[in-house]
């Protein structure tokens, strides 16, 4: 069975990205308003609007969240050719107790010329670091050398990738390999009929202490609209879902004792075509067993990887039907709470077979 | 063959996805959630043109998954069940205790039925669905469950299987027998003379029901009730119902004699029918006809039998009741064939199937899919494996290497349970026995579980403890003083910082005391910094701050000499961080008093001196503004020294 909520996000125009924070707690969007807004959820399980504010002066592509150990933390990318570091900061309490929060402007990011298309915050391990692509395709990496000073956000690296660049993704750990490399997998979104490779990964070289694009994947000709690295729980490869004319899952193993070259080998782990159009988005579960593909059709589908097949353990279809009445009552009268339940009767797990 | 569900589908009905061009956008979130917004897709071009009254409604929707076992009727299995699997875990490593299969396969099965008794008693109207729902599932998988304990875990002798299934029967179907106490206890019926299978019209379904679990003895005595009981029909029915050879393993004939005797008697039955004995009474005749095992029977039993199972027993009872285990599956699957006239099996008929084909292994795949969560897959395959009945699979999944086949399923149940808010404490047990992928697994999850109440926390904390998982430990506490600090609750911070020894984190919020002191010359929490413990010895910064404490201690109690030393301490270690140094150094003006007594020697004083000008020289290289005050202490400062200069000297004097 699954239990939904309905949130009105209130954005005035199209909503580009979510993001969740560590614990899944805390809600992110951001918007083509130039808003980002933060929804954190009550202890009833209610999610409300506690931040509003006007971010950028254009578009704001993506918004993600920094590890909470270096506080509530967010970036932002816009179409403004900036990306930006925010705070949040808690005031003095109101007259009601409850403490007054409010987001600031920690850093902003200029080098950017053309508009910034991703940012993410690597893994922690590596401290607090930030990578950027753009739409003129050189990756960035930013990094606060003093993790408890968020004002300092020197530009570290570039990687100029000389085709548009549509997402970036961080390597997680590996289970057995000895402290792998940092490493950023960069899409391009390139729209021509050329075969060029829209696959760049980019390594941090430390002898040289320097980033730089160390293998193009071949195999991926078509645009690139998103990109993640499976979480890691205990494989000794990544895996890599990319979001293209299809779903693909790569599979990248380190080679034991590479001396020089790309020290990965790299083979496509899945292929499912059953989007039969393009797929915009991929997100993997905690665990990185269960990957969810959004394609044109409209539809959600949920990949889950059993003995050595992956196959399709649910589709999320829309449906343009208004949910019951009295949901809509309970909208109207709390002005504060813009939750909505609404039940979706029997469903998702696969193994819901009912007999008897 | 078996309908199989490879995936099911769900609609959003929402308003904000009616228009074509919207695409649905779909991620994770927390632990198993899914979320999904609507959005388009537009090029940059045109993505400036953004209109103020934009009316459309745009909702993001949040999918919570809900399962069976999240009810709070049944956590009580779940939680129940971690507990047996616990003791037979570590009884499995104890060579001194028992290890009996069957004892731990009855404990796991009382507790489901305990589960479902909390279910009904819950539903007592059975009005609620969802909870008809459940006590069907887990009673289906009570039913599977004691099968495969009567067919793997119970050993019998000769393998003469028939009474063990009789007894499971026996239990999941106490319909006719319930029924046949309703008739008996009627004393009224008894005394005035009415006719009991007038009265109860369930009369002869009781005694057919009675009839095909083999509980003769029950049914003879229904019959004695019976009306006509004293006519020649009924006389010689109760007479054969008396004769019945019952065949008992312990103390009771060889198979061969036994075999030998039933035939006897069935074909006396039998005799007795064909001259037509019972056909005045056709109920009797139709009962008559299934205990001589005639073939035309087979149609009225199966009318009486709600599952293939069923039928396969009563059968059994009267066509070979001394059959051997491994003669059950042709006889099953005959039975499956008689008793649908379509192939039509669902899950439950595989799954049993299976168990009488000797296919454990194609069984406990099955069972994997049983919508229960992976409860029953996980509990009877580890059982199975740890009484070395089944084989661990051999094909193992590439995608998760490195892990001992047998864990996986443990793997899954564990992890599905740590996304609980309540049960998570119940999956650890089960990620404990994964070596170290299992680690791996717990240590991700327990700092993914939200820190929300402080119980939780200090939970958490133990469990990782316990674990040597002290990236965990270290992580919740940064994160825990990080949300301190940002409510600007600095001694709650660093109380985490100590629980967590995280002295970066430490040595920033001693900075933030230290500044706070410089500014308004006292320390805000003593109580914290009075308890300090061991992380003045990891950090740097704190073991200033102790030492300056202390010294600020002595100096209040007029301990001057004694603050002396610990003063000249302080500077010689040279420990002082750089912004604080100016204060330190002005507490040389503590030192002079009116008792004109020196606390001091001159390699002490030049000691001063000479931190004195490297501070200035510092605070003059980097220009920060909020200095300028504490650099115009230098003059009093070096006024103090030439005093305390001056008086150790005219004191030297005197001594000379």
């Amino acid at each position: 069975m699954v239990e939904a909520h309905s949130i009105n996000a209130e954005h005035k125009d199209l909503i580009h990205d979510v993001a969740f924070d560590y614990y899944g707690e805390r809600m992110a969007t951001c918007s083509t308003d130039q808003f980002v807004k933060v929804w954190d959820q009550d202890e009833q399980g209610n999610w409300n609007l506690t931040a509003s504010w006007k971010a950028h002066s254009g578009s704001v592509w993506k918004v993600t969240w920094a590890h909470p150990e270096f506080g509530q933390v967010i970036a932002t990318c816009s179409f403004d050719r900036t990306a930006a570091i925010w705070e949040e900061i808690m005031g003095e309490s109101n007259e009601n107790g409850t403490l007054l929060r409010h987001w600031v402007r920690r850093a902003n990011l200029v080098d950017s010329r053309t508009s910034v298309t991703d940012v993410k915050f690597g893994p922690k391990s590596f401290g607090l670091i930030l990578a950027t692509c753009s739409a003129d395709g050189v990756m960035r990496i930013y990094e606060a050398p003093d993790a408890m000073n968020l004002a300092q956000w020197p530009l570290q690296h570039e990687v100029s990738l000389k085709v548009p660049s549509s997402c970036l993704t961080w390597n997680p750990l590996l289970s057995t390999f000895r402290t792998p490399n940092a490493m950023i997998a960069v899409g391009s979104d390139e729209n021509s009929n050329t075969t060029n490779s829209k696959i760049f990964i980019c390594e941090y070289n430390e002898v040289s202490r320097r980033w730089a694009k160390t293998e193009s994947v071949a195999s991926v000709a078509h645009p690139v609209h998103d990109m993640i690295f499976a979480p890691n729980m205990g494989r000794s490869f990544y895996l890599l879902a990319i979001a293209t004319n299809n779903v693909r899952i790569l599979k990248l193993k380190p080679i034991v004792d590479a001396t020089s070259g790309f020290p990965y080998t790299i083979e496509t782990a899945a292929q499912f075509n059953d989007h039969f159009c393009t797929v915009w988005r991929v997100a993997w579960n905690i665990t990185g067993t269960v990957l969810a593909s959004s394609g044109d059709d409209g539809c959600v589908r949920l990949w889950k990887s059993t003995v050595d097949t992956w196959k399709c353990v649910g589709v999320l279809k829309r449906d343009g039907k208004l949910p019951q009445p009295q949901s809509k009552k309970t909208q109207s009268t709390t002005q504060n709470n813009l939750t909505r339940f609404f039940k979706l009767g029997q469903i998702t797990h696969p193994s819901e077979v009912h007999w008897h | 063959m078996s309908k199989t569900i490879v995936y099911d589908t769900l609609s959003i009905p929402d308003p904000s996805f009616i228009d074509d061009e919207v695409r649905m956008f779909g991620s994770s979130f927390g632990m198993s959630n899914i979320c999904i917004f609507p959005t388009k897709i537009s090029g940059p071009s045109n993505n400036q043109n953004s209109s103020g009254d934009d009316k459309t409604e745009r909702n993001i929707i949040l999918l919570k998954h809900k399962t069976m076992l999240f009810d709070p009727k049944v956590r009580q299995l779940v939680n129940e069940s971690s507990g047996v699997f616990q003791e037979l875990q570590t009884n499995v490593d104890d060579p001194t205790k028992s290890t009996d299969a069957l004892y731990y396969s009855r404990k796991y099965r009382a507790i489901l039925s305990t589960c479902i008794l909390a279910i009904d008693q819950n539903n007592l109207d059975k009005s609620n669905e969802i909870y008809n729902q459940y006590k069907m599932l887990l009673y289906n998988l009570q039913l599977i469950w004691h099968l495969c304990e009567v067919l793997y875990l119970v050993t019998v002798p000769g393998d003469t299987i028939l009474n063990n299934l009789l007894d499971w029967i026996k239990i999941h179907y106490e319909n006719a027998e319930n029924q046949a106490s309703v008739i008996t206890e009627n004393k009224i019926a008894y005394l005035t003379d009415e006719h009991v299978e007038e009265k109860f019209t369930f009369y002869w379904d009781t005694v057919i029901g009675l009839v095909l679990q083999g509980n003769i003895d029950t049914a003879r005595m229904l019959l004695s009730n019976h009306s006509q009981s004293d006519t020649e029909p009924f006389i010689h029915a109760i007479r054969i119902f008396k004769s019945m050879p019952i065949y008992s393993i312990y103390g009771g004939l060889p198979i061969a004699e036994y075999t030998s005797r039933f035939k006897g008697w069935q074909s006396s039955a039998k005799s007795k029918l064909e001259c037509g004995i019972f056909l005045s009474d056709s109920n009797l005749n139709d009962v008559m006809k299934i205990i001589c095992g005639d073939p035309d029977s087979t149609s009225l039993i199966r009318s009486h039998c709600s599952t293939w199972f069923q039928f396969l027993v009563a059968q059994l009872i009267y066509t070979d009741p001394t059959v051997k285990k491994h003669s059950l599956s042709l006889y099953a699957h005959r039975s499956v064939a008689k008793y649908y006239e379509e192939s039509e099996y669902n899950h439950m008929d595989t799954l049993a199937l299976d168990l009488f084909d000797g296919d454990l292994e194609g069984f406990v795949k099955k069972l994997k899919s049983y919508p229960d969560s992976g409860w029953s897959s996980t509990h009877l395959t580890n059982l199975l494996h740890l009484c070395d009945k089944i084989e661990p699979e051999v094909d193992m999944s590439e995608v998760v290497e490195n892990t001992n086949p047998n864990e996986q399923y443990l793997l899954d149940y564990g992890t599905f349970l740590m996304t609980h808010h309540s049960l998570w404490q119940a999956g650890v047990i089960y990620l404990d026995y994964c070596s170290a992928i299992g680690k791996g697994h717990l240590s991700m999850l327990l700092s993914k579980l939200e820190i929300t109440s402080d119980l939780r926390v200090s939970k958490i904390l133990h469990y990782a403890t316990a674990r040597r998982l002290h990236n965990v430990v270290s992580s919740v506490c940064k994160v825990k003083g990080m949300l301190s600090l940002q409510k600007s609750r600095i001694g709650e911070a660093l109380c985490w910082a100590i629980r967590g020894q995280d002295s970066a984190f430490a040595t920033h919020l001693g900075d933030l005391y230290l500044k706070e002191f410089a500014k308004s010359g006292s320390f805000g929490c003593p109580d914290i910094l009075d308890n300090l413990g061991s992380i003045v010895v990891t950090c740097d910064r704190f073991m200033f701050i102790g030492k300056y404490i202390q010294f600020l201690k002595l100096s209040m109690d007029n301990k001057l000499n004694e603050a002396a030393l610990l003063y000249i301490e302080l500077l010689k270690s040279n420990i002082c961080p750089k912004y604080f140094r100016m204060t330190l150094l002005m507490d040389v003006l503590m030192f002079i008093d009116n008792s004109n007594e020196c606390y001091f020697n001159i390699a002490d004083m030049s000691l001063i001196t000479m931190r004195l000008d490297d501070a200035i020289i510092e605070y003059n290289e980097d220009d920060e503004s909020d200095n300028q005050f504490l650099l115009s202490q230098v003059l009093n400062i070096r006024q103090g020294i030439a005093k305390l200069v001056s008086i150790s000297l005219r004191k030297k004097k005197t001594i000379m």
